[in-house]
């Protein structure tokens, strides 16, 4: 009744939809970084909307099966390979595929992006922290003591569940040509051209990106107020701009304040696309009020539950 | 202005309509309802007369006659003290909440309304008192201040699984307070301990509650959940990553800025950012420096960093941009604790003081 791990992958972790409740001492909400294909991965495998499921970045894990019947499933923009009885097959993302004991999954890299993730039918056997399976490396809270999955681990599965129903889903994660935003606090502390240049100039991702944030590069905002305000508290998609005058995106893990001034929010709508943004992507900011904002989330909110009830 | 409201009022809460009037009346035998009084009221205690109660009068009219009989108490100060204090209550208190309409006009005016609105008025208080303390619960009453202690020992007492018998009572309560607890206790087979609040932690076995008092009876203001934190750090070159920095840009000398932060008092104002992370103010003025101009990738676990008019401590290894100049070996947070993973908590009151490298490892072990 378990997996083994033979290789961990760049930075696997346990993730379900975040821990609440604990902001005031400073710890974020973290959980599965693309919140749609986090609930996608969970439908698929018939496993509840806040099971555990394990998260990869860029190089995921090879896991090797030490039990008949699992029946999993691998979401993302993913390439991936499984060896069952000794004949190893192309991996397809979004259809679920059974695996038995001594078989293999080599789940390569993720495609243009970051994240990707993969459970199996009846989930992990794993405690909660504070309520949550998320994994926030930062504090060490979590499952596996709150630490990154690595090599030679065990992981342990729940009871074996009965009926194993085959499940796939058409979704193609998509790239969008704006990520859009809503106007930060301290939008003002910056120079006409600098609010100008934020949304007409591209920005680059940085490799100084993890779940905890993502710096960019570009054309330096010009601060002409103050480059430091009082600290105070930050949500997931505040772009906060250092003195150096390079943006940095607050993404799941983020510090829970912070003490640059914002120019910028991240739409909850756009937030699954940026975080899949791997190093040397290119993106462009577009400004949109915030009802709108709010309208393009339930929008995206519905698209997400179209998507679920597909499945 | 009121006439007709009145009418309509009547008509919808009181009483029967002239229709179902008549078909009892009728079913009773009787031609009116003026009839069946004279018919079933012994003549004797028969009250003919109208009532000499005068015209109705409007809120406005009610509130000002009220008002006009009580400007004729004289209300002079007292100073008895010890739970007798003069109160300053804001009009818009008065009248949101005390005197609010809704408590006695609304639906009919009998008494569950009131005492449904003198409810909210003490659910809203004790929130409130929750909010502005940070405690887990609070509660208010209209009872006396002796009774409320009482009441609440009462409840400790139900909810208390392990049977205990002790509760302990600060003698800076009032002395009423504490007679109403000793008596209350004497039926519930408790025994009551009286001492001053340092007491509190000097008793072994498990109690009940403890009750305190703030401000104290004779007026005095003391914090009993301040605590005061001792935390130590290693100022060692090794860990001070910015000081020189710190030292040029203040214009100050290495020496000099560390006066201003060791064995000073500091205030905890929030925890946040990682863990834990306490944000400790305010710093004298003249060591009051930004962040760094882009923030760290790693600052070490331990590290004190110092920024505006604040001092924190990296609870993690995490990003950040502040001048760090010291590091403590001392676990900040600590997830194994359940309940109560964080050392520092706002507004706990946090002191630094150095200590050598050997002291450092010696700790941290």
């Amino acid at each position: 009744m378990s997996i083994e791990v033979i290789r961990p992958g760049l930075n696997t972790t346990f993730q379900d939809r975040g821990r609440l409740n604990f902001y005031h001492l400073g710890i974020p909400f973290s959980g599965a970084m693309d919140t749609r294909n986090f609930l996608i991965t969970n439908k698929l495998v018939g496993n509840d909307q806040n099971d555990a499921v394990i998260e990869f970045a860029l190089q995921g894990p090879k896991l090797k099966i030490k039990q008949n019947n699992i029946n999993c499933v691998v979401t993302g923009n993913v390439n991936f390979t499984f060896k069952k009885n000794s004949k190893i097959y192309n991996g397809e993302c979004y259809k679920t595929f059974d695996l038995n004991n001594n078989d293999e999954i080599d789940i390569i890299s993720t495609n243009n992006s970051m994240y990707g993730y993969f459970s199996i039918s009846g989930g992990f056997k794993i405690e909660k922290k504070w309520n949550s399976y998320s994994t926030h490396l930062r504090s060490n809270l979590g499952p596996n003591k709150g630490n990154k999955i690595v090599g030679n681990d065990l992981l342990q599965l729940n009871k074996k569940v009965k009926s194993i129903i085959k499940k796939r889903v058409d979704y193609s994660n998509t790239k969008i040509e704006f990520i859009r935003v809503i106007k930060g606090t301290n939008f003002d502390y910056f120079s006409k051209e600098s609010q100008k240049s934020f949304f007409e100039s591209q920005y680059q991702v940085t490799n100084l990106t993890d779940r905890m944030g993502m710096r960019l590069d570009g054309n330096k905002l010009n601060n002409i107020k103050s480059e430091n305000i009082k600290s105070e508290g930050l949500i997931k998609g505040v772009i906060q701009v250092p003195p150096d005058g390079k943006p940095i995106i607050m993404l799941s893990d983020h510090g829970t304040i912070g003490g640059y001034p914002k120019i910028g929010v991240i739409i909850s709508a756009d937030y699954d696309k940026i975080v899949q943004l791997p190093p040397m992507s290119k993106i462009k900011f577009k400004m949109i009020d915030v009802t709108s904002a709010e309208k393009l989330f339930k929008l995206y909110s519905m698209e997400t539950k179209i998507i679920l009830d597909q499945i | 202005m009121l006439h007709n409201s009145e009418k309509d009022f009547i008509k919808r809460h009181i009483g029967l309509s002239k229709k179902e009037e008549k078909t009892m009346l009728s079913d009773l035998g009787y031609k009116s309802l003026n009839e069946l009084i004279e018919d079933t009221v012994p003549n004797k205690i028969l009250f003919k007369d109208l009532l000499s109660i005068g015209d109705p009068n409007s809120e406005y009219e009610g509130l000002r006659k009220l008002k006009s009989i009580s400007k004729k108490n004289q209300i002079f100060s007292n100073f008895i003290g010890m739970g007798y204090y003069g109160t300053y209550t804001p009009n818009v208190i008065v009248r949101n909440i005390l005197e609010n309409p809704g408590w006695y006009t609304s639906y009919t005016p009998y008494q569950p309304e009131v005492a449904q609105g003198r409810l909210e008025m003490l659910l809203n208080f004790q929130q409130m008192i929750i909010d502005f303390t940070g405690m887990d619960i609070a509660n208010a009453s209209l009872l006396d201040e002796g009774t409320a202690a009482a009441e609440a020992m009462g409840l400790s007492h139900r909810l208390d699984k392990k049977d205990n018998k002790i509760v302990f009572i600060s003698n800076d309560c009032h002395p009423q307070t504490i007679e109403v607890v000793k008596t209350r206790s004497e039926p519930l087979g408790l025994k009551v301990v009286i001492g001053n609040d340092e007491d509190l932690s000097n008793i072994s076995e498990d109690i009940i509650c403890g009750i305190l008092q703030y401000p104290g009876t004779l007026g005095d203001i003391k914090d009993p959940s301040e605590k005061r934190k001792i935390i130590p750090i290693c100022i060692d070159e090794e860990f001070a990553l910015d000081i020189e920095r710190v030292s040029k840009n203040t214009n100050l000398n290495i020496k000099e800025v560390y006066k201003h932060i060791l064995n000073k008092d500091f205030y905890c104002y929030m925890t946040g950012f990682v863990a834990g992370m306490p944000f400790l103010g305010d710093t004298n003025k003249n060591i009051r420096l930004k962040r760094l101009e882009t923030p760290r990738v790693k600052v070490p676990k331990g590290s004190v960093g110092i920024t505006e008019q604040f001092c924190n401590i990296y609870t993690y290894e995490s990003p950040g941009g502040w001048n760090i100049i010291g590091n403590t070996p001392v676990k900040i947070f600590d997830k194994n604790k359940e309940e109560n993973p964080i050392l520092i908590k706002p507004g706990d009151s946090v002191q630094f003081y150095e200590i050598t490298k050997n002291e450092f490892y010696k700790i941290k072990e």
